[in-house]
């Protein structure tokens, strides 16, 4: 199964980027998940990290989650093809938390829209960088996503020219 | 107008429901199959001046008589003789849909046959000779792509054809011998039969009572050619062997197999984007994994998505109940308008927006292809709990919310298993009791409040694992393992965004109507009982709520809850929270006259609470019975009040152990 | 010599005939109403570890119980 081989220059580039993802979302998740536990266990107030890593422990697992799957790609080197699931898979789960988040951010604007409105409170722009979503658009795993939008670019060229995917819908 | 009755069938997971809602323009009156608890869909279409009368019969892999699902397709078709029988096939899978396609040509149907998700097909590699296929049927073959409303037109006039077709052509397929031969005899003794041969198809009834159907068993058993029926039985068993149904069965796969798979399907590619991802999903460590994540992501989605178009209802609500009782001079009938109907619309439609993304999120999953996978990885974990593998989408949906989880169960197939997962589901701590929690336990319990909500969840999970344990092994409806795991695995696609929207809304729309006018009413009924006596609770401009009959109800309740520690202000708080467990935060509120972000402070001052009896009464919120409209879900889900009553009665009696063993515990450790 | 096997016993990826459904009438029918019948040909596609079986039957993706399973006898098939 030479043809999804990712010792080839695009897989290796793949894998590569896959791996650093990984990284990146296993370190999050564990210091996400670390201060969760900390808040809990210590009772202390809400600390975070400069601000912008938040406390979150079921977020700080599916961050860890990710990073694991992202990870899990770096069988591939070995020539198995079946790792580019892993990376799907990967680029899948950030996209989910990656929009999630972003769709909370917008609903902690409509919440503050709406008290404006009904005249219970003022209009500020603090929605934007605290709320429900931790630290709002400053979350770490809204730009990780964005990280991965180049990679997912590259993905899915490389799953078209294997013939993995044909034409718009992805039925397979 | 003509009009013209369609049914449409298939295997699950065809595009069935895709199909349904392209024909129908998405607009379908839903109910229940007479005296059953299964789903009735049925749709209306014109097409060329002719109406057609689309009635969706539940997916199903054949027709035998032993599901109920089974039955109901085949009994729609052999009582209420549809004029046309679309039998929906997947492309991409078409050896195994071919099964249920034979049975129908055996029952005599008027089939067309849409051959959807051909796309699907064509990626996989698949080459189908439609004409072929058609020609060794002997029935139309319609390729489409319903999610793409390919192939619709051409369905449609198919369908029509079909229906003009007044010769009803016998598309005989051959078993071959010993079983034609047979078959064709005990046919000619049910002939002799005049009721039976005018009512059924001589031919197929003839392959049933070969196969000990037991739902033809039970008619033919009644007539007079019995005796001789059950000799030609006997004869048959000797030479076809014991279980004709599996050789049948079996028969049926050859034919397919051997005859018709090969001269229609060509090509298959080796690798699939299908098998890739399942490499992650059903992952021996990450698969678990993946799925506590997207679970995660779907709450976070329904809660905190949809808190500000809650927000927005309930505002909208209060407001046209303040306009509306603006005008009205006597102060009673103000306050039924503003706050009894207003508020209480308010209160069920705030309901509406997480339930909705909720079901909007699970639909997702679902059509997706991913659901399955989830139930492949949970699987093992739920069978050691004595549920059924599928029981974990109702189990996790519980902690967002009770009323959509108990709907959810309706996938499970065995009723033992689907009431047992019922029954103890209430036991999740759904979000509305999150509320509560941080109420007291940021009143009584200082620095342990945190730990002591997560405890809730965790207490919450043991006491459901040890309650299905407990109701499997002592009470003998339970009794039993529960059924082995048999699914088929869809490959992934990715969903459409109308039908997604149509699904979710259905459901949505289902616990408005259902969950919702029970809801409506107890917010009622409390206004009520809150505001009565007027002129005792409404002193000077005041809220006296002690006044009030509810007050008077807690008093009289009191001595019952004083071993836990509760006082008549807990038991009014307990009460409102049966109607909806948000409302406790609210009633202590008004009790305590100060505002809900008040109520924290103004409950640890006024002492109602001791740390000990505050966690008691954390749990007791917990385990206590599920708020009313859960309890409308429950009794729509099982539709019985035996267990209704039963889940109001077991949770009761279990909240007021746990909260006693708590007590005494905490007491024997040296707490007040 | 015919060698019959217990499905989840074959290694992953491996194709094979079913000979044989053992036992419990309603899921001995069930599985031949999905195509477990004898003479079918079967893939399996994942069975490590406990936990249910995927088998690949009749061209699609059926997962079975573990238990269930092992009441499928095959035989293994040369070549793919």
């Amino acid at each position: 199964m030479r043809w999804l081989s990712m010792r080839q220059g695009n897989g290796r580039l793949v894998a590569a980027y896959a791996v650093a993802l990984g990284v990146a979302y296993l370190a999050l998740g564990a210091v996400e998940l670390a201060l969760g536990l900390h808040n809990l266990l210590w009772c202390s107030e809400n600390a975070s990290l400069a601000g912008i890593v938040p406390t979150d422990i079921l977020g700080g697992f599916a961050s860890l989650v990710t990073g694991a799957t992202f990870l899990s790609a770096i069988s591939v080197l070995r020539g198995v093809r079946e790792s580019w699931g892993y990376v799907i898979v990967g680029l899948f789960l950030s996209a989910v938390f990656g929009v999630l988040y972003m769709l909370i951010v917008g609903a902690d604007g409509l919440s503050t829209w709406l008290s404006y409105v009904a005249g219970e409170g003022d209009w500020t722009w603090e929605w934007l960088t605290s709320g429900s979503a931790g630290p709002g658009l400053l979350r770490p795993e809204i730009w990780l996503f964005l990280a991965s939008l180049p990679l997912a670019h590259l993905t899915l060229r490389a799953l078209k020219q294997f013939n993995v995917l044909r034409g718009r819908r992805a039925q397979a | 107008m003509e009009k013209v009755v369609v049914a449409l069938i298939g295997n699950p997971n065809v595009g069935k429901s895709q199909i349904f809602n392209n024909l129908t323009g998405g607009r379908a009156h839903v109910g229940n199959w007479p005296g059953k608890t299964v789903e009735k869909k049925e749709g209306k279409c014109v097409h060329k001046g002719v109406e057609l009368h689309i009635v969706d019969l539940p997916g199903t892999y054949s027709l035998t008589a032993h599901s109920i699902d089974e039955l109901i397709a085949r009994n729609f078709i052999v009582e209420e003789k549809p004029d046309v029988v679309v039998d929906i096939v997947d492309a991409s899978n078409l050896e195994r849909n071919l099964y249920l396609l034979l049975q129908l040509l055996e029952l005599e149907a008027n089939v067309v046959v849409a051959l959807n998700k051909w796309d699907a097909a064509k990626s996989l590699g698949y080459e189908i000779n439609v004409d072929e296929l058609s020609r060794l049927l002997g029935v139309p073959v319609i390729p489409t792509v319903a999610t793409e409303k390919m192939g619709m037109e051409e369905l449609k006039d198919a369908i029509l054809e079909a229906a003009k077709r007044k010769e009803r052509r016998k598309n005989i397929v051959k078993y071959g011998e010993p079983f034609d031969g047979i078959i064709s005899e005990i046919a000619s003794i049910l002939q002799k039969d005049g009721e039976l041969s005018s009512k059924y198809p001589m031919r197929w009834l003839a392959i049933k009572v070969l196969e000990a159907d037991e739902e033809v068993m039970k008619t033919v058993s009644k007539s007079p050619v019995y005796d001789e029926l059950k000799l030609k039985l006997e004869e048959a068993k000797k030479v076809l062997g014991e279980d004709m149904e599996i050789a049948l069965a079996e028969r049926r796969y050859s034919i397919i197999a051997e005859t018709i798979v090969p001269r229609v399907l060509t090509g298959a590619r080796p690798l699939t984007l299908t098998d890739l991802l399942d490499k992650a999903f059903l992952s021996k460590h990450l698969g678990i994994p993946i799925f506590l994540a997207l679970w995660w992501a779907l709450f976070r989605f329904a809660f905190d998505v949809s808190a500000p178009f809650s927000d927005m209802l309930s505002m909208l609500f209060t407001e046209l109940g303040k306009f509306v009782s603006s005008g009205i001079s006597d102060p009673q009938l103000a306050s039924f308008i503003a706050d009894g109907i207003f508020g209480g619309l308010g209160t069920v439609l705030s309901f509406f927006p997480p339930i909705f993304f909720l079901f909007l999120g699970l639909a997702m999953l679902e059509d997706s292809g991913y659901l399955p996978r989830a139930a492949f990885v949970m699987d093992r974990l739920m069978v050691k709990l004595g549920l059924h593998g599928r029981s974990f989408i109702p189990m996790l949906l519980g902690f967002g919310c009770n009323v959509p989880a108990v709907m959810a169960t309706r996938t499970i197939e065995k009723e033992e298993d689907r009431i047992l997962t019922i029954l103890v589901n209430p036991l999740m701590s759904c979000s509305a009791r999150l509320p509560v929690y941080l109420l007291i336990a940021s009143a009584v319990l200082g620095p342990w409040a945190a730990a002591a909500t997560y405890s809730m969840y965790i207490l919450g999970i043991a006491l459901a694992i040890l309650m299905a344990k407990l109701f499997r092994t002592v009470i003998p409806y339970f009794k039993g393992k529960p059924s082995p795991l048999i699914m088929e695995l869809p490959l992934y696609a990715v969903p459409t965004v109308r039908t997604t929207l149509i699904h979710a809304w259905e459901r949505g729309r289902l616990f408005l109507r259902k969950a919702g006018t029970i809801i409506l009413l107890v917010v009622i009924l409390s206004w009520f009982l809150s505001n009565y006596p007027w002129e005792a609770v409404h002193q000077n401009g005041e809220f006296v709520i002690e006044n009030s009959y509810i007050a008077q109800l807690g008093r009289l309740l009191e001595p019952y809850f004083r071993p836990l520690g509760f006082n008549w202000m807990a038991v009014v708080a307990l009460f409102f929270g049966f109607l909806a467990k948000e409302a406790v935060v609210g009633t202590f509120a008004t009790m305590l006259g100060v505002s809900e972000e008040e109520a924290s402070s103004a409950l640890a001052s006024a002492g109602v609470f001791t740390p000990l009896t505050g966690f008691a009464f954390m749990a007791f919120t917990l385990t206590y019975t599920p708020c009313m409209a859960t309890l409308g879900a429950i009794y729509r889900e099982t539709n019985s009040w035996k267990w209704t009553i039963f889940a109001v009665v077991y949770e009761l009696a279990l909240a007021y152990l746990v909260a006693l063993g708590i007590v005494t515990f905490g007491r024997l450790l040296g707490f007040t | 010599m015919r060698v019959r096997v217990p499905l989840p016993l074959l290694p992953e990826n491996s194709e094979a005939v079913v000979v044989e459904v053992r036992g419990g009438w309603g899921l001995e029918r069930r599985l031949a109403e999905l195509g477990f019948t004898a003479g079918a040909r079967v893939r399996v596609l994942r069975s490590t570890g406990p936990g249910p079986v995927l088998v690949l039957v009749r061209g699609s993706r059926v997962a079975l119980g573990r238990g269930l399973a092992m009441r499928i006898l095959v035989e293994p098939a040369e070549g793919v």
